[in-house]
């Protein structure tokens, strides 16, 4: 081979017929050939390898009753009824849509001060993380001698979060707590007779 | 029939000759009919004229199947080409695209998927073996070479009858444009080293025992001549390469495997192209004509994706990369080869309308802009500076196209499949846009809806599938390799229609020739062609080319097959001394 490489430089429109052959092109345009249809979420804090980001502006305050052993984040929610009769064992969390990178979406219980202000620094750190992930992509991990989060932000920030449009609180919920048996709204659910030993 | 009566005549056209390989063919016959008139004309060996008898300017259109074959006759004879023509085939194919013919895609296959009587084939070999005779041919072979032409051209004219309501008219006029931009290429042809072929051809029994001996003494894993699986098996385990097993736990021995692997491991090269060599007879079957040119049909929309499907021993560019070496402009002369750089990138971005990829595009350097994008690497990171980075991202890229998995990936790349997946989370996060994209493409036709380029070529998954490909993954690339077939056409349209002689289209590349002082012109003429083709199906968004000119009198080579080449330009002198020496 010479080594006469070069690039060749574009040039102006050839002629009409670059304007014909462009008039009978089709418009490529997709039509969506699935619709997602969500069937389920989870409500738990993010995964310590995962970076993700917090939805601006939708959040609801809750009370729920947690359950240490359960790997789904243990949230069960209390129905207003429930609420008087559940004692100490209401807590108030604050939940706050998360995505990740790969798209998938999940609630964040982020637990509320203590009636008295106090609030622990697992708590808290969490707290301080989820306000930081509304404008950077950040994960979080768990570091028992400091007795709380670390926040690591991600040196390259990427693409926008790609938010599903028309997210709807409501669905999210029913989605994460009533289609899952996670709402604790009666005196004869298992959670509450558990509590007062009558399983 | 929508559109067909801005026509004041319709003729369907059918011809024989006589085409040796390699060589441009001797027309035998022409006939045609006019479908509103009925008339029909019929010239035959010794009674062509300089003009054809029937319609060829604007007013007319020219229907036949397959119309290359016509077209080739048009320029034997000196005739004028169509000015609109509708190749059945082409339609053929677009319509039945991804689904079973049973009788095949040619004009009986068309005719019985419609339901059609044709010719039987006891009425059709006598016919083309006549004509295959070659000239001169007698009064009572002429008068049968008519009848068996006026047969398919009524054949023909009851196709285009059923198949007419159906037609895309304005994409199907551009196919059949290039049906006329193939048969100037096929006439054209690509010039070859025939002394060097000649000697190669000759002393090729000897030189292939000599290759396998030399080449072999690196890998240890032939026997003779034959290649030995246990023996291949024991040369991976010994230089640690992770090679892919069929479902039976087999090394995967297909060709296209040994392509894929080579182009991340050159060390598996060599081998590839021996196995190639050896096992595809490519040198005996090369079609090479008395004027030194390579020819061979280029099988037009003859792939899924509507690419040509040239012969892949016949013609000069198939997957023997080192014979590319034959390739040798005339005295005087000079070839250029020119591709659009990163074509399927640029496609995939355009199409997609992913922004960041359009910018990764437009910054010269896709792979690398993608690692820059993906945090990988700084800023000023260079091609030089990051080389195996830049590699490694365009693997990914490459690899993406084909829906390629974190296990392969990393088999490919030699890396952990934590790292492989974790490249390819890079590839989802950096181009979120184009994996919407290019998943709603494997969605659509998956669930049964046609894929569909810009120009109307066409890929269905249907009920009645052709069973190799019902495969995600070649439906994922689909719009990219698709697409890029119809800016190949319309480049070799506008090219061969304005005088640019055009030896060979390849995929994403044109070979031109010009006389040695017009090249750099020429190139620069068929460059501007591949950037018009870019804009037009990419609606504006233009794809750069690059070109390697090759001057008389050195050769055309190809970085994959160099080695391949030496190696077998050395043996060869030392067993031709006095040709070679």
């Amino acid at each position: 081979m010479s080594n006469n490489d070069f690039k060749v430089v574009a040039t102006d429109p050839i002629d009409p017929d670059e304007a014909f052959l462009a008039s009978i092109r089709l418009d490529p345009a997709q039509i969506e050939a699935v619709v997602k249809i969500p069937v389920t979420l989870q409500c738990r804090k993010p995964g310590r390898h995962e970076f993700v980001r917090v939805h601006p502006t939708l959040q609801l305050t809750v009370g729920a009753i947690e359950l240490k052993d359960d790997t789904d984040g243990g949230l069960c929610l209390v129905g207003q009824a429930m609420v008087a009769s559940l004692g100490d064992e209401l807590k108030m969390f604050v939940l706050r849509p998360y995505i990740n990178k790969v798209g998938t979406m999940r609630l964040w219980p982020i637990r509320q001060p203590d009636p008295d202000g106090k609030q622990n620094e697992w708590h808290r750190s969490a707290a301080t993380a989820a306000a930081r992930a509304v404008e950077k992509w950040v994960r979080i991990t768990s570091n028992r001698d400091l007795g709380g989060y670390e926040l690591f932000e991600a040196v390259n920030q990427g693409a926008e979060p790609a938010w599903p449009p028309g997210l709807d609180l409501a669905k999210m919920m029913k989605l994460a707590f009533a289609d899952r048996g996670r709402v604790v709204d009666s005196p004869e659910h298992p959670l509450v007779k558990q509590l007062y030993g009558r399983l | 029939m929508s559109g067909f009566d801005q026509y004041a005549e319709i003729w369907v056209v059918d011809s024989e000759y006589y085409a040796p390989a390699g060589e441009r063919q001797v027309p035998a016959c022409i006939v045609a009919r006019e479908l509103r008139t009925g008339s029909v004309v019929r010239r035959v060996y010794g009674e062509f004229a300089s003009a054809p008898p029937f319609g060829v300017d604007g007013r007319a259109l020219y229907v036949s199947f397959y119309a290359s074959a016509e077209m080739g006759t048009h320029l034997a004879l000196g005739w004028p080409l169509p000015r609109n023509i509708v190749d059945l085939f082409a339609e053929f194919r677009v319509a039945t695209n991804g689904r079973e013919t049973p009788a095949g895609s040619g004009l009986l296959g068309a005719l019985a998927y419609h339901g059609l009587d044709s010719i039987s084939a006891a009425q059709k070999d006598p016919g083309r073996e006549i004509a295959m005779r070659g000239p001169p041919w007698g009064e009572e072979q002429r008068a049968q070479l008519l009848a068996y032409c006026t047969s398919d051209v009524d054949a023909t004219a009851r196709l285009f009858d059923r198949m007419a309501p159906a037609i895309d008219l304005p994409r199907a006029l551009f196919r059949g444009r290039y049906m006329a931009a193939a048969a100037r290429m096929e006439w054209n042809g690509t010039p070859i080293d025939t002394a060097t072929l000649a000697t190669l051809r000759e002393q090729w029994e000897h030189i292939q025992t000599d290759l396998i001996a030399e080449i072999d003494k690196d890998y240890g894993c032939f026997e003779g001549t034959t290649f030995k699986r246990a023996l291949f098996e024991q040369f991976l385990a010994r230089n640690g390469i992770a090679w892919p097993r069929l479902k039976s736990g087999q090394l995967d021995l297909e060709d296209d495997t040994f392509k894929e692997i080579a182009r991340s491991n050159p060390i598996i090269a060599p081998l590839r192209e021996i196995r190639s060599s050896l096992s595809q007879m490519r040198l005996a079957r090369l079609s090479v004509g008395s004027d030194a040119r390579n020819r061979a049909m280029l099988s037009a929309f003859g792939a899924s994706s509507g690419r040509n499907t040239p012969s892949n021993t016949k013609f000069i560019f198939g997957p023997s990369v080192w014979m590319r070496g034959l390739i040798k402009p005339e005295p005087n002369t000079a070839l250029a080869y020119i591709d659009w750089s990163a074509q399927e990138f640029g496609i995939a971005a355009a199409l997609s309308g992913d922004e960041r990829m359009m910018a990764a595009y437009r910054s010269g350097d896709p792979y690398l802009e993608f690692a820059r994008q993906a945090g990988a690497v700084p800023v000023d990171a260079t091609k030089q500076s990051h080389k195996s980075t830049r590699d490694m991202f365009k693997t990914v890229v490459l690899g993406v196209g084909y829906g390629m998995e974190a296990e392969t990936l990393a088999g490919r790349l030699g890396i952990s499949t934590i790292e492989s997946r974790a490249l390819l989370q890079k590839h989802r996060e950096t181009y979120p846009q184009f994996c919407r994209w290019s998943q709603n493409s494997v969605d659509t036709a998956m669930s049964g809806t046609p894929l569909n380029t810009v120009f109307g070529w066409r890929y269905t998954v249907g009920p009645h599938l052709r069973r190799a490909e019902a495969n995600p993954r070649t439906v994922r690339n689909f719009p990219m390799q698709a697409n890029g077939a119809e800016m190949l056409r319309i480049a070799c349209c506008l090219a061969t229609e304005r005088g640019v002689r055009v030896c060979a289209p390849v995929h994403d590349a044109i070979l031109i020739e010009a006389p040695a002082d017009q090249i750099e012109a020429e190139v620069v003429r068929m460059g501007g062609y591949m950037a018009a083709a870019s804009r037009i199906v990419l609606a504006g968004f233009e794809l750069r080319t690059d070109a390697e000119i090759i001057r008389y009198p050195d050769r055309y080579s190809d970085a994959r097959g160099q080695v391949m080449w030496d190696r077998v330009m050395k043996l060869l002198r030392a067993r031709a001394p006095v040709a070679y020496g």
